[in-house]
């Protein structure tokens, strides 16, 4: 296997692992919601920080699984004129659109996400309620993960597609045969 | 230059939709032109780079901190559970086994679980793919004319983003600010109304053309009683009871969304790991046997019939949660990326540059309402709703919901129509050849006998119905306001 495609191997590797524990906050987030719901409307015990605690599982989902729908190609694409590209086509197109787009949004909404989780963490800020969940800015550096994992994400493509310039039938990369986690 | 600057957000828009078409994944596209543009604001001045950083506040509060798209993973969830643990395929066959003796039966069917599931998957490709897996191959098998199998299929899968509940009307809502609550029950008549009309065309096509849709076999199979009434109650009452609880709890106002999809998606992994195995166990006692793992395995205890049944439910488990999470970070990357492309567009002043130009026109509402439906439909060519939605609506929604319809409908109903009538729009976009998405999502998973040809033929009718259900709701507010009337006056 040539260097480019271990480097991206082992990168999907990363990403997949983190996808796959992410994926956990889903039925985590059933439990919390069903068990709010039960315990609010039966009980009368509503709790600020069980609610808080539901939209915090969303952001640990989203922002964990954002690197590995892209390896897994799970993007839309326009692909009327795609379609007919050929696979070193296919690859440029990928490569470019990696380098032009991919890279500078992730270093733009990167470099102030980081800021704001940063903000966030020197303020020690917590939940504007007086009972929701501490550690603020521990749920607010998820924002800056994601957009990381991204363009991580980014990089493992980039290389595949370069792999792929070289020799588009061993890169796989419309990952056929590999679209699940 | 300061035309130039001007007509900076034109250019945002030109650059986009060229890049597009490239094939590159939209929420890149978005994201990246978004962001380039706000750097070329900061170099000539246009903005300041604090402003920069509002975009990135404004993708953590869309996407992350923001309780109604909490309901987004949770529907998506529960859709996942239910196809994939095959309560969907039960559905189907006892629906099928229901309907035998009707003519054109299995058609019937097919619809009827794109309106129960409509709540599930959402996204159209992937119900038009579930529901074209289940039951392309039967229809074919029982003689169907292909042309009424696929419009059937097509049609029925598309129907999920408009009845509730709809990930795009929670889109949608969120969006424009309204309650989502409200525009499921905005919904839920005009979705009646289509899902009925789909229902009479081919009820018709099968009586007066029994070619197209043969009748089933007559005489044996559903001869006994006993054993159709088991079938029906076990493939349909729980489906029917979780769906009933999603959408009862959000039309009744008893439960917020996100509590109706966190039960809904609760009641599907219920439904998928615990009563539905455990009725099966049961049933494998007695002369009602599911045909299935069940019955053909162990003739041992209870506990080992059970075990055989379930044989790798914790890998339908991590299946069902890793493919709604890998559908999930396509969805949300799509809505932080757009969020950037919205909020740069805004900043560099696009907003007044389409409103300015829309007063200039001295368009009557009717006339915007016209143009801005046939764009979308233009659009539904394309894209899925979830860009159409991301990137037309910030743009038109202002503009829209400022117009006055006058007696037609009241200003506190005009989101609501309009949105149910953009649901209804989209719907049809999507139906339409030569280039509706629906048609080629149903045609990469058909066998190979159905051709495009057949495709494009058996959705012509239906698209004429989805005419008519748009028709209606334009002309008569009341078929989606009624029930939010009914239920919040």
């Amino acid at each position: 296997m040539s260097p480019l495609l271990k480097l991206s191997a082992a990168i999907d590797a990363v990403l997949n692992t983190i996808a796959r524990i992410a994926a956990f906050a889903l039925p985590a987030l059933v439990v919390v919601v069903v068990f709010d719901v039960v315990t609010r409307r039966f009980l009368q015990m509503g709790s600020t920080q069980l609610q808080e605690a539901e939209w915090h599982l969303h952001t640990i989902l989203i922002m964990g699984v954002l690197g590995a729908a892209y390896i897994h190609d799970r993007h839309v694409r326009i692909d009327l004129l795609h379609a007919t590209f050929s696979p070193r086509g296919k690859a440029l197109v990928e490569l470019l659109g990696i380098l032009l787009l991919v890279f500078p949004f992730c270093a733009v909404t990167g470099y102030y996400a980081t800021n704001f989780a940063l903000t966030s963490f020197t303020r020690g800020e917590v939940s504007q309620s007086i009972d929701g969940l501490p550690y603020r800015w521990a749920i607010k550096s998820m924002l800056p993960l994601g957009i990381y994992l991204v363009a991580l994400a980014g990089l493992s493509r980039a290389c595949r597609s370069a792999a792929a310039l070289i020799d588009p039938h061993r890169a796989n990369l419309d990952r056929k045969g590999a679209s699940s986690l | 230059m300061s035309t130039f600057i001007e007509f900076l957000p034109l250019f945002m828009f030109a650059t986009m939709a060229m890049l597009l078409f490239s094939g590159f994944p939209v929420a890149f596209v978005l994201g990246g032109v978004g962001v380039a543009f706000g750097l070329i604001g900061v170099l000539t001045g246009e903005l300041i780079p604090i402003q920069l950083y509002s975009i990135t506040q404004r993708m953590w509060s869309g996407a992350a901190e923001n309780l109604t798209l909490t309901t987004v993973p949770l529907f998506v969830f529960m859709g996942v559970v239910l196809e994939k643990a095959g309560v969907a395929k039960d559905m189907l066959a006892s629906l099928n086994r229901a309907l035998e003796r009707v003519p054109g039966g299995l058609a019937l069917s097919v619809t009827l679980l794109g309106i129960i599931l409509a709540a599930a998957t959402g996204i159209v490709g992937a119900s038009v793919v579930m529901l074209s897996l289940l039951a392309m191959p039967v229809m074919l098998e029982k003689r169907y004319s292909p042309a009424l199998a696929s419009g059937t299929i097509a049609a029925s899968g598309t129907l999920g983003i408009l009845i509730p509940p709809s990930i795009m009307l929670v889109i949608i809502a969120d969006l424009l600010s309204r309650s989502v609550g409200t525009m499921f029950m905005a919904a839920f008549g005009p979705g009646l109304l289509l899902g009925v009309l789909y229902l009479v065309f081919i009820l018709g096509v099968s009586v007066f053309a029994p070619g197209a849709a043969p009748a089933a076999r007559s005489g044996h199979g559903s001869k006994d009683l006993g054993r159709l009434i088991v079938t029906l109650l076990v493939g349909l009452v729980p489906a029917f009871l979780l769906i009933f609880c999603v959408l009862g709890s959000i039309l009744f106002g008893w439960a917020t969304p996100t509590e109706s999809a966190g039960i809904g998606a609760g009641g599907a992994l219920l439904l998928a790991f615990v009563v539905r195995p455990v009725i099966y166990t049961a049933l494998s006692y007695t002369r009602f046997a599911i045909e299935g793992a069940a019955a053909n395995a162990a003739k041992g205890g209870a506990l080992s019939r059970f075990a055989a049944e379930n044989r790798g439910w914790w890998r339908i488990f991590l299946d069902s949660i890793r493919e709604s999470a890998l559908t999930t970070g396509m969805i949300f990357m799509i809505i932080l990326a757009a969020t950037a492309f919205a909020l740069t567009f805004r900043l560099l002043g696009g907003e007044h540059l389409v409103t300015d130009y829309v007063v200039a026109l001295e368009l009557s509402p009717w006339h915007l309402l016209a143009i801005v439906l046939a764009l979308v439909f233009v659009l539904g060519f394309f894209f899925d709703w979830i860009e159409i939605t991301l990137i037309v609506l910030p743009v038109f929604a202002p503009i829209m919901l400022a117009q006055d319809f006058g007696e037609h409908v009241s200003p506190q109903d005009l989101p609501y129509w309009f949105a149910i009538m953009l649901a209804i729009n989209l719907q049809t976009s999507f139906m339409t050849p030569p280039m509706g998405p629906s048609l080629f999502y149903l045609k990469a998973v058909a066998p190979p006998e159905v051709r495009l040809g057949h495709v494009y033929r058996g959705i012509i009718p239906f698209v004429v119905l989805q005419l008519i259900a748009l028709m209606l709701v334009m002309a008569f507010p009341e078929i989606a306001m009624w029930i939010p009337h009914a239920m919040l006056d």
